[in-house]
């Protein structure tokens, strides 16, 4: 994977790498900071657990503004590397010295897999690597890397589960002005475009009303142990109604947990938990799909990184109702998935 | 950052915006980039053979064709300009070296600008040195043999230099505007670059740009932005005198809509060109639509398509062209290309005219968003995350009630003439507080205002931009019915608008929001006045750099306050 933000030079820089040294691309910490579920999780797991943290060398990976790594030193940590590839590490630089822990914390810019760090063997690895649907753009790998090169035998990874949720959903409204809208734009047809959009799941808040099926668990991942083949996968689903209703998108979401704390500290992304910056990923069904209380949805969700573009996501899922046709959508996570608008009054309705 | 300085009278710039100091060095800069950038191939005027160098080619040239271009221009009395003309006229037209023998010198083209914009980008034989097109007299035969002569001598080359000097400055001038040099060196660059199969050390502005269209949510949300696509359908539609029969131009087509509302009108044919993938889309979109035979799409960029044959100008040139700040994205510096290449006299441009509109913003809600919460997160001060938030532009939606003075027009942009050079631009402004109590300044605010006239001539001096309160503006035209001939005798010319300012309903523009360092407290009637410059940033040209110099006063007529503040701020 390519990434020059780290390393190239004023002169060959893009628009695009000048971006990433915007205040604009800050923005990505300012959400994840304001994300209380997010940040309180990791700090309860950590502040919480001074017994897993007194003395210990702990390594941060992908540590961003250093709040992670503050957290740590906060609980006792003896010392704290933290590594980060972006040009955010400048400003958690100045954090760390501001908040008086320049002695505890020694950060690191660069890419795990080509860095020297000064510690060799670690205690504990903390990470937020999470992203989209989990996978997208995510850094587990880069996890999993660090956890089979730094961390000692029996050490802890915070978090150590995350589990992957599919669901039905009722989505009508949305999915009128989401993708119908490109059958009807201004008196013309549009719809090409239609079904390129159905094929970009949407990042989006889903209300737990609409959720018209029980949750089925597509993965779980285990981080002590999982490999990043494990990141390519297959799974069936059995999605079973709790209502008549009408379908007309799949639904995603995540819960992490930290089962290695004292009160096993976790959370969840789904549509019935509060509020994250990963909200859920929705993915449109060509077709409304009936179903009445009891019935299933059954089919098959296949993930993998796009042979091209190996931060884009694959999703294929394939699926029939009971007694309806059997179908299968080609669904590609890309760049465009999220590329919406936050919070602009005039364009869209209740996603704020 | 910001810096005190001590007061200096504000000066009414009047024509500032006519090439200030600031865009000239700029063009200066960009022309010797260019005149460095040696080891350029130069190709004989007459067939395709290339040499190393202009001496090469032109040598080239005599031996084989007979043809001396030194010789050409002084049998025909060619100076500077004359010379680049001669040149781009052999190499544009071709005409056999014979012809040229026949040139009497009074020919049309050795003074139509047409032939001073290089054929050949970055042509070796436009930039020979002055040696050997100097004028006739012989210097080494002339070598003074005494100090009054040598004198002389020194004096009247010094004059040649300056005439040279100057002579190479208003071609620079001529072709800047002409052509917008920063754009044909990316291009340039980028083919180097090709070439070097990407050793590094140029730069792209366009690449992430273009890619930054080609996904459909863009689209979307430019669509769904009530305000921007209402106010041109219902331009477009309510105008048919304007657009029946038309041959009509779009610049930056995206997926089409203002080509199929153009065709919906009653043109005769629309030409719908864009460098992003989405031009792919839109060519579906059109045929889909039974409009292929009324729109062309054309992918590529604006400044290298050439219409069809027998195509040479259009009647209306349409483009949705704004960006942030309303220049952020450089895109009107293609828009206004198009209009010099294919608009024809007193063609119109559609919108005709926009305003950049400066206010005072207390933006407090902005300033507790985006500096106040790194003051304490989770019990760590991470403020020296807040500290670029000076430094770069806002783009955010502050409500009406945050805009506590009247907005000044610091920018009136009016399309049928105004050039790129005049895109970077300094203008004074004067700001009336208009709050009832005493009220915390903590931004400039800066929106832009929109005007469409069926027949592109400028708004009244009064005119003001229509407020749209309500994001689900009237649909004033009908969806499905070509005006009929009859409706185009009936209904009048109309004028659109629309604002993007905190008045009015918001837009995907939202605010630009220039966070003060050092607030200002106003009462009403306090004045802020300053200048306000803005030109492309030189790190990317589709990036803009600002910088806002000011000072308060109690009110109007208040003495000249004591100091004055400078904040330079990054739109990008």
């Amino acid at each position: 994977m390519a990434d020059p933000s780290s390393s190239v030079k004023h002169e060959s820089m893009t628009s695009k790498d000048y971006y990433a040294d915007s205040y604009a691309h800050f923005g990505i910490h300012e959400e994840m900071l304001k994300d209380s579920v997010r940040t309180g999780s990791y700090r309860a797991a950590i502040i919480n657990n001074p017994h897993l943290f007194e003395g210990k060398t702990v390594l941060d990976v992908g540590c961003g503004t250093g709040i992670l790594s503050m957290f740590a030193a906060k609980a006792g940590a003896a010392h704290v590397v933290g590594i980060d590839m972006s040009n955010i590490i400048d400003q958690a630089i100045k954090i760390v010295q501001a908040n008086g822990f320049a002695d505890k914390i020694t950060l690191v810019k660069g890419k795990l897999e080509e860095t020297e760090l000064p510690i060799q063997q670690f205690d504990i690895i903390i990470s937020e690597w999470m992203g989209y649907f989990l996978l997208y753009e995510s850094m587990l790998d880069t996890v999993l890397d660090a956890r089979d090169r730094y961390l000692k035998p029996g050490g802890l990874i915070f978090p150590d589960h995350a589990t992957l949720f599919l669901a039905a959903i009722e989505d009508q409204d949305y999915k009128e002005e989401k993708i119908n809208f490109w059958d009807n734009v201004y008196g013309f047809d549009y719809s090409c475009i239609k079904d390129i959009a159905l094929r970009e799941p949407l990042v989006d808040t889903v209300d737990l009303k609409a959720v018209v099926t029980d949750p089925w668990i597509i993965k779980k991942i285990d981080l002590t142990t999982a490999k990043k083949e494990d990141l390519t996968f297959t799974s069936t689903f059995k999605l079973k109604a709790t209502r008549n209703d009408y379908v007309h998108a799949f639904l995603a979401w995540f819960d992490v947990s930290f089962e290695c704390t004292h009160k096993n500290v976790s959370f969840s992304t789904g549509p019935h938990a509060k509020y994250t910056h990963w909200k859920q990923t929705v993915f449109y069904t060509p077709s409304t799909i009936t179903i009445s209380d009891g019935q299933a949805i059954t089919g098959e969700l296949a993930c993998s990184p796009n042979a091209r573009n190996n931060r884009d996501l694959d999703i294929k899922i394939s699926y029939q109702a009971a007694d309806g046709p059997a179908t299968t959508v080609d669904y590609k996570m890309c760049v465009a998935s999220f590329h919406r608008p936050l919070c602009n009054p005039a364009l869209s309705v209740n996603n704020c | 950052m910001s810096l005190r300085l001590p007061a200096t009278p504000v000066r009414s710039e009047a024509g500032s915006d006519d090439g200030s100091q600031s865009s000239v060095d700029d063009a200066e800069e960009t022309w010797s980039d260019w005149l460095s950038d040696s080891g350029r191939l130069c190709k004989s005027l007459f067939d395709d053979k290339t040499f190393p160098s202009a001496a090469d080619s032109l040598k080239y040239d005599k031996d084989t064709h007979g043809f001396d271009l030194s010789t050409a221009c002084q049998r025909l009395g060619l100076d500077f300009h004359g010379r680049i003309r001669l040149i781009n006229y052999i190499r544009k037209e071709k005409p056999q070296v014979d012809a040229i023998g026949s040139l009497t010198g009074q020919e049309g083209f050795l003074s139509a600008d047409e032939y001073l914009v290089p054929v050949i980008e970055d042509d070796p034989l436009l930039l020979e040195n002055s040696e050997s097109w100097s004028d006739s007299d012989d210097d080494a035969a002339n070598a003074p043999t005494d100090l009054r002569s040598a004198l002389r001598r020194i004096s009247a080359l010094e004059a040649k230099i300056a005439k040279s000097k100057q002579d190479l400055s208003d071609y620079q001038a001529l072709v800047t505007e002409r052509l917008d040099i920063s754009r044909l060196k990316d291009a340039v660059e980028g083919a180097d670059a090709a070439v070097a199969s990407g050793s590094g050390g140029t730069r792209d502005d366009d690449t992430h740009y273009f890619q930054s269209y080609e996904v459909n949510d863009i689209h979307a949300v430019m669509i769904q932005d009530k305000v921007r696509t209402s106010s041109y359908a219902s331009f477009i539609m309510s105008n048919p005198a304007l657009f029946h029969d038309a041959i009509v131009l779009d610049v930056g087509c995206g997926t089409g809509i203002l080509s199929l509302f153009a065709a919906r009108a009653g043109a005769k044919h629309v030409y719908a060109v864009d460098a992003s993938d989405i031009a792919e889309k839109a060519k579906k979109i059109v045929a889909e639509n039974g409009l292929g035979d009324v729109i062309t799409v054309l992918h590529g960029k604006v400044e290298q398509v050439s219409l069809p044959e027998g195509v040479t100008h259009v009647d209306v040139i349409i483009s949705e062209w704004m960006g942030y700040a309303l220049l952020y994205e450089s895109m009107l510096d293609s828009v206004l290309q198009a209009r010099d290449r294919f608009l024809k006299p007193g063609g119109v441009m559609a919108p005709s005219q926009c305003k950049m509109m400066l206010g005072l913003s207390d933006a407090s809600e902005i300033l507790k968003e985006r500096v106040g919460f790194w003051n304490d997160v989770y019990g760590f001060d991470l403020s020296t995350m807040s500290e670029a938030v000076y430094d770069e532009a806002i783009m955010d939606i502050v409500g009406p009630e945050t805009m506590v003075s009247n907005a000044y027009a610091v920018k009136d942009i009016y399309l049928r003439d105004v050039t790129t050079r005049q895109l970077d631009f300094s203008a004074p402004f004067t700001l009336v507080s208009t709050a009832e109590r005493r009220t915390k300044v903590h931004a400039f605010l800066l929106y832009f205002d929109t005007f469409f006239t069926p027949d592109g001539n400028r708004i009244p001096e009064d005119a003001k931009a229509q407020v749209t309160k309500d994001a689900g503006l009237a649909e004033v035209w009908q969806l499905g019915r070509r005006p009929s001939r009859r409706a185009s005798q009936s209904v009048k010319p109309q004028m659109s608008s629309f604002s993007t300012g905190p008045l009015s309903a918001p837009t995907h523009w939202k605010h630009t929001i220039f966070l003060l360092r050092d607030p200002i407290i106003v009462e009403e009637g306090t004045v802020v006045e300053g200048i306000f410059h803005c030109k492309k940033s030189d790190e990317n040209s589709r990036e803009l750099d600002v910088e806002v110099h000011y000072s308060v006063k109690e009110n109007v007529d208040a003495e000249m306050p004591g100091e004055r503040i400078v904040q330079i701020f990054k739109v990008r």
